[in-house]
């Protein structure tokens, strides 16, 4: 500001601080309270042989040193990496493509939006009866068209790698709205008058599209990615319910062993650790996208 | 400017709301507090509670979903009715999650005043001291334990002490639909359903029944993961003689002849076509008529006899060997530990408990068999269709013997089974990982 | 102002390519509602058989009969409001300072807020019910709020927004002599309706839909929300198909109509013509 003296700036900056901490702080209560205490509070129990119900041991790290030698556990951190790898860049991506149907002035354009979001608001539980039914053999959805085109059973959900694809088109179908919202923000902060220059300036389609709406598109594409990330390394209900996990424990995920673990075989504390190693997990998967993203 | 305007105008509202909101949960909090025992406690606050109406209240927890809810919301308020002392709040909480959230309200006195508890699962909640003894309150309330069957009177012990009332046995059944037995004319003169004992008879009858059943219909129809063919599975294993542990209690007894052979029951019936795999709505299958049998509970009754155009009869479990045994398990009741229940509302609920197992015919129209031996033989249980066929076999109910690992066990083998029956795994590899597998779980109990 | 544009062969491929995803989208849904009105103990996985023959409301009054749905549904809805409203408020506030006012501690902050999306709800769900007990919360309105409104989801979303607001728009209204209040006010928030809009939907559906922390802290039948409540009608061995079905259509149906009433707002752009500059 012209004119303004050190003191004055120094003011401005205390004001500055002030206001931030003022908006800040309604939000931060609720997350510190309800989120973050008891994050912190689930994470001290990896230090005990815990159970719930049970007086607790101060084991120290060795809950730690369990999960390292447990072989379950690498393969349910490796089949939740398997998924994090196949969704994440399929359901953005599809994703991405709604939005642009969406946002393509098409008629009908509210038709397509609320039927490519309806999925979105159907809850866990409803999703997988609804999938169940189509991959079922004998009777099922799918069932009907293989048999009519000769191919006979396929045994979608209790097959090995099939399964996953079957999960993975179950999770593209609930959660793609999601994706596609978030891209349609990002597309409604690009002005009109953009393309109608580009237009006038005879680019095409195809120009428009990767020269102008995908650059402008980058902030929204990364938070996009970032959140898909987080949401595939919390895949549980799906293969849970659909799959039981299995075949065996083909598709048991890391957070299916810590409900596993920690609910019916009750050993919170090693839940805790396992816990503890997912948190560290997505944490540096999410560090690493940032610095791939890092703006230049 | 408009804009701004709208967006004052949004904003007023949403603050006027979230204070409205607020408000709101103010009111619930308080209006809680003033709530009738067994809910929001911490430990060791204890509340003075006035009695609604005079009546002791008592809050009743359990996971019964679908035809067995409805039935017993029915025999709750017969009992409301009845009772000059005592009013019972009954609570229906989804099955998978149950134990969990019992497990969670017991540890922080917030449970129920009295609870259904599977008989199988007890053992571990005493060990923890989660559950109250019934000894004295039983004994006041005049209930006399040798009117259950003999097999509910041992699996509700724990060192001596009670801590379950029974309410049922229920057990694994197989169902025929009798118009197609009748059309590929395997269904006895009399209406019944005679297969031979032993696994020759079994298959002998099964596979002619595959020879001759129409296109597009299933010898047997029975879901091939989660419970049941853990049911079909233990019924084998017992039949043959075998078990899961021995008496210690601490030796898994899975890598064995017994279970080998049970195993590859299964998988002969799978892999002959006869009970095929992969299946996610045996039920469904079944009263769509596109199953000539189905393997399935004592619970699915209900279902079966409200399917439009389905005429089915229901019997014992086929025996393979001399040894007669099913797969069986008990709702019953327990007192989960809270310390802000006081000992009259306990009593409250015992004088419930008893009720409810002297009342239990009706029970049985889920298909339950009643816990007392003389209630199953009264006319009303009698007249059920079919179930007076199958209680008999609740005096060879066979539970999973007591263990603190029972819960991890059924996630094992249902996961175990679902893969073998998949073709993922065969026999000797299902029967290795169990025995691996389960004594794990018990070595960390046991540490 | 909706230009339609002109046909050309990319066009037709877009429009048909679009209308088959939308139908494949749409048809499970479809299926879930016809089934509902199918009579109770039809085989639902047998297509002919949903399809054709009687078709009944029965199953609408038959789950009201046997349990009270009605006062589920009223307390899902006053419980996903009030958390969708908070939300909104603190998070677009909480956003705001984090993109647009410079404070110490300001990327950590941003970073501990993401991190807690990082931790699956099963692992923090018994500590926070632990949390929860000792506060004596369980069972109460309040209990079933506020943990909803510490997700990060919202501020992340809320802070996108904000970052794409140019400073330039910012700075000008500090020459007027606005105060960081009045600049959020007035300058940000009436440009953020999309991602308002957007994390109303989101907020509302998860608050709508949530399930365990409720289930695990409701402890008698005038609390209970549809989650909560609705698995009563579905039973454990899964016998039989319609009344769950329906029970899932009475579950959903209010979380479509609220993303039927708001889903205009999410397509609301930034008029950048008309801004004072």
């Amino acid at each position: 500001m012209k004119g303004a003296t050190n003191s004055e700036r120094l003011k401005n900056i205390i004001k500055e601080n002030i206001a931030a901490w003022l908006f800040l702080i309604p939000y931060l209560g609720f997350f510190i309270c309800f989120l973050l205490f008891p994050i912190l509070r689930g994470m001290y129990v990896s230090l005990f042989d815990a159970a719930l119900g049970r007086e607790s041991i101060f084991v120290g790290l060795e809950n730690y040193v369990t999960i390292f030698k447990d072989k379950a556990f690498w393969q349910s951190l490796f089949n939740t990496l398997f998924f994090v790898i196949i969704s994440t860049p399929a359901i953005v991506l599809v994703g991405f493509v709604f939005a642009i149907f969406v946002n393509s002035k098409l008629k009908g354009t509210t038709f397509l939006r609320v039927s490519y979001f309806a999925s979105y608001v159907l809850s866990m539980a409803v999703v997988t009866g609804l999938w169940i039914f189509i991959y079922q053999p004998y009777t099922g959805l799918l069932s009907v068209i293989t048999n009519a085109l000769g191919l006979g059973e396929i045994y979608w959900l209790n097959t090995k790698w099939l399964v996953w694809f079957a999960i993975l088109v179950t999770t593209i179908w609930w959660t793609v709205g999601f994706n596609m919202v978030l891209f349609l923000v990002g597309l409604q902060d690009i002005p009109d008058e953009i393309y109608e220059a580009a237009e006038i300036d005879g680019a095409n389609s195809r120009q428009i599209l990767f020269r102008i709406t995908i650059p402008l598109l980058r902030d929204t594409t990364v938070l996009v990615i970032l959140l898909q990330t987080i949401s595939s390394f919390k895949l549980f209900g799906q293969t849970y319910l659909m799959a039981g996990g299995g075949p065996g424990t083909h598709t048991r995920t890391l957070v299916h062993y810590i409900y596993e673990t920690g609910f019916t075989n009750r050993r919170m504390g090693l839940a805790a650790a396992m816990s503890v190693a997912f948190f560290v997990v997505v944490l540096l998967v999410s560090l690493l996208q940032n610095k791939v993203f890092a703006k230049k | 400017m408009s804009k701004m305007f709208k967006a004052k105008k949004l904003l007023a509202v949403l603050l006027s709301v979230s204070i409205f909101g607020s408000v709101l949960a103010g009111c619930g909090a308080s209006k809680e507090e003033n709530k009738s025992s067994g809910d929001t406690q911490t430990p060791g606050k204890v509340t003075e509670q006035p009695k609604p109406q005079g009546k002791t209240k008592v809050t009743f927890w359990s996971p019964f979903s679908g035809g067995d809810g409805d039935i017993m919301k029915e025999l709750v308020a017969e009992f409301n009715a009845q009772s000059e002392t005592t009013e019972v709040e009954f609570l229906i909480f989804k099955s998978e999650e149950y134990y969990t959230k019992l497990l969670a309200a017991m540890t922080t006195n917030s449970g129920p005043t009295v609870a259904i508890n599977h008989i199988t699962r007890i053992k571990e909640y005493v060990e923890d001291g989660l559950l109250l003894p019934l000894d004295s309150y039983a004994a006041e309330a005049g209930l006399n334990w040798g009117d259950f069957t003999g097999r509910l009177q041992e699996a509700a012990q724990v060192d001596g002490s009670y801590y379950a009332v029974p309410l049922d046995t229920h057990l694994l059944l197989m169902h025929f639909n009798k118009d197609l037995l009748e059309e590929i004319g395997m269904l006895e003169a009399d209406g019944t359903v005679k297969i031979e004992r032993g696994e020759e008879g079994f298959f002998k009858f099964f596979e002619e029944v595959k020879k001759r059943a129409p296109e597009g219909v299933m010898p047997i129809s029975g879901t091939s993961q989660y419970g049941l063919p853990m049911y079909l599975w233990y019924t084998l294993l017992t039949q043959y003689g075998g078990d899961i542990l021995d008496e210690t209690g601490t030796k898994a007894t899975l890598d064995t002849p017994e279970n080998k052979k049970a195993l590859s029951i299964m998988m002969r019936m799978v892999e002959n076509d006869i009970w095929p795999k992969n299946q996610k709505n045996g039920a469904e299958i079944f009263t769509a008529q596109k199953a000539v049998a189905t393997i399935n509970g004592v619970w699915a009754l209900p279902i079966f006899e409200s399917a439009e155009g389905l005429n089915f009869i229901s019997i014992p479990f086929p025996q393979f060997t001399d040894t007669d045994s099913v797969y069986a398990d008990s709702h019953s009741l327990v007192f989960p530990k809270n310390d802000n229940i006081s000992d009259e509302e306990r009593k409250a609920a015992m004088e419930f408990a008893v009720w409810l197992t002297n009342n239990s015919a009706k029970w049985g129209k889920a298909g339950h068999i009643p816990s007392k031996p003389s209630v199953a033989q009264s006319d009303e249980y009698q007249s059920l269709l079919y179930r007076k066929d199958y209680a008999p076999s609740a005096e060879y109910a066979k539970f999973y013997p007591q263990s603190t690992s029972i819960a991890g066990f059924t996630e094992l083998i249902q996961r175990e089974l679902a893969a073998m029956i998949a073709g993922e795994q065969d026999v000797d590899k299902t029967a290795s990982n169990l025995q691996t597998e389960f004594q794990k779980l018990l070595d960390a109990k046991n540490k | 102002m909706r230009k339609h544009k002109k046909l050309t062969l990319g066009r037709v491929i877009l429009y048909i390519v679009a209308y088959i995803f939308a139908f494949l989208w749409l048809f499970p849904i479809f299926w879930m509602l016809v089934s509902a009105l199918k009579p109770v103990g039809t085989p639902v996985s047998i297509l002919s058989k949903v399809f054709t023959g009687t078709f009944t409301f029965r199953n609408f009054i038959l789950v009201g009969e046997k349990a009270p749905v009605w006062t589920w549904s009223l307390n899902s809805l006053i419980v996903s409001s009030a958390v969708t409203f908070g939300t909104i408020a603190l998070t677009s506030m909480a956003a705001y300072s984090l993109s647009k006012l410079n404070f110490k501690g300001r990327g950590l902050t941003q970073l501990i807020i993401t991190a807690g999306m990082m931790i699956p709800i099963e692992a923090i769900i018994i500590p926070l019910y632990q949390t929860m007990a000792e506060l004596n919360l369980l069972n109460t309105y309040s209990g079933l709020v506020f943990p909803s409104l510490a997700a990060p989801i919202g501020v992340l979303i809320m802070k996108r927004c904000f970052d794409s607001i140019p400073d330039e728009l910012i700075e000008a209204s500090v020459l007027d002599g606005a105060n960081p209040f009045q600049r959020w006010w007035q300058v940000c928030l009436p440009l953020s309706k999309s991602s308002m809009a957007a994390v109303g939907i989101f907020t509302f559906k998860n608050a709508w839909n949530d399930f365990l922390w409720p289930f695990l802290s409701i402890t008698s039948e005038k609390m209970m929300t549809l989650p909560v409540g609705i698995p009563q009608f579905q039973g454990a061995n899964l016998s039989e198909f319609v009344l769950p079905m329906t029970a899932s259509v009475i579950a959903s149906v209010p979380a479509l109509i609220v993303f039927l009433i708001f889903q205009k707002q999410i397509m609301q752009g930034i008029a950048m013509t008309g801004i004072k500059g």
